[in-house]
């Protein structure tokens, strides 16, 4: 069993070293991957075995691509293989929501979809009524706190489970900036409930209520 | 109609939540569940997918995976796609292991 730095040092010298390194590698690739992926994909699907092998290609390029990013706090192979996961579960989800329709949500953002509609201030309960109800207050701190992004992008999670990769597609960003953009909606919500002294633990009660 | 126009605003002042449609309050209800959870500092995916394969090590040779790198784990509990992925890697390590 090679140690990270044999790993390291046979990937990097191309020739004899580097192919056998790289066999190894796809060895352990396709052995583990398809339990592994179980769950996604079955291994009695027909789809499994080429995209098992697409994965583990994809995967040795990118591991001779990304080699000087290793630092050696995690097992050679453990690290590859995280290459490996991320690349297959990408792969599966795009495939799996690629004919699924947001109901416009991102489509035209000029328009207003009906879900973010229903938390326009504009047309939300607050502006029809004097009552301090707790959840038209929440409404309200919602539809003032957050952008029209940020509830639209929350809306789509919620309400369909899209995974962020996906709706991040959609929206013309990347996963990470959208874990930004909805980390600081969370935030901005969180803030302002506790500045206005209200629990969370009371609205999700007074939901259960309806 | 104007007296039912009349009693359909009254009813409104008095029951304001009951003109929000389902749909909305799901959405708001799936908000707070995330909101709740919210600390101010907070792991992108990209710093956690640099550290994930440390994590699942971790937890796979029985340590208090959560202790050491706790905001790994809070990001977890946020993140669907990075908590896939990792339970995908952990149950590709425990296997590799078991054999």
């Amino acid at each position: 069993m090679r140690s990270n730095s044999q790993w390291i040092n046979d990937l990097t010298h191309p020739g004899l070293p580097q192919d056998s390194a790289l066999e190894e590698l796809r060895t352990i690739l396709l052995r583990g991957l398809p339990h592994a992926l179980s769950r996604w994909l079955p291994s009695t699907d027909p789809h499994s075995q080429p995209l098992i092998e697409e994965v583990a290609q994809a995967t040795l390029v990118r591991v001779l691509d990304k080699l000087d990013t290793f630092e050696g706090r995690s097992q050679f192979t453990t690290w590859a293989n995280k290459i490996a996961v991320r690349i297959a579960l990408s792969e599966l989800r795009r495939k799996r929501w690629q004919n699924i329709s947001l109901d416009g949500l991102f489509e035209d953002e000029d328009k207003p979809a009906p879900l973010v509609l229903l938390m326009d201030p504009a047309h939300g309960p607050a502006t029809q009524t004097e009552g301090t109800d707790l959840v038209s207050r929440v409404h309200t701190i919602i539809a003032e706190e957050l952008t029209d992004r940020q509830r639209r992008a929350l809306a789509a999670m919620v309400t369909t489970g899209i995974p962020m990769e996906e709706l991040a597609r959609r929206m013309g960003t990347n996963r990470n900036a959208l874990y930004k953009l909805i980390h600081d909606a969370r935030l901005r919500l969180k803030i302002r409930l506790a500045n206005e002294g209200i629990s969370i633990e009371d609205v999700l009660s007074a939901f259960n209520d309806r | 109609m104007r007296w039912f126009d009349f009693l359909k605003k009254w009813f409104t002042r008095l029951h304001p939540v009951n003109k929000m449609a389902a749909d909305e309050i799901a959405v708001m209800r799936g908000i707070l569940m995330g909101v709740k959870h919210t600390v101010e500092v907070e792991l992108s995916c990209d710093q956690v997918y640099e550290l994930i394969d440390q994590y699942v090590e971790m937890v796979a040779r029985g340590e208090d995976a959560a202790a050491k790198l706790p905001l790994v784990r809070a990001h977890l509990d946020h993140c669907i796609e990075c908590r896939e992925e990792y339970e995908v890697l952990l149950s590709l390590i425990e296997n590799s292991l078991a054999s």
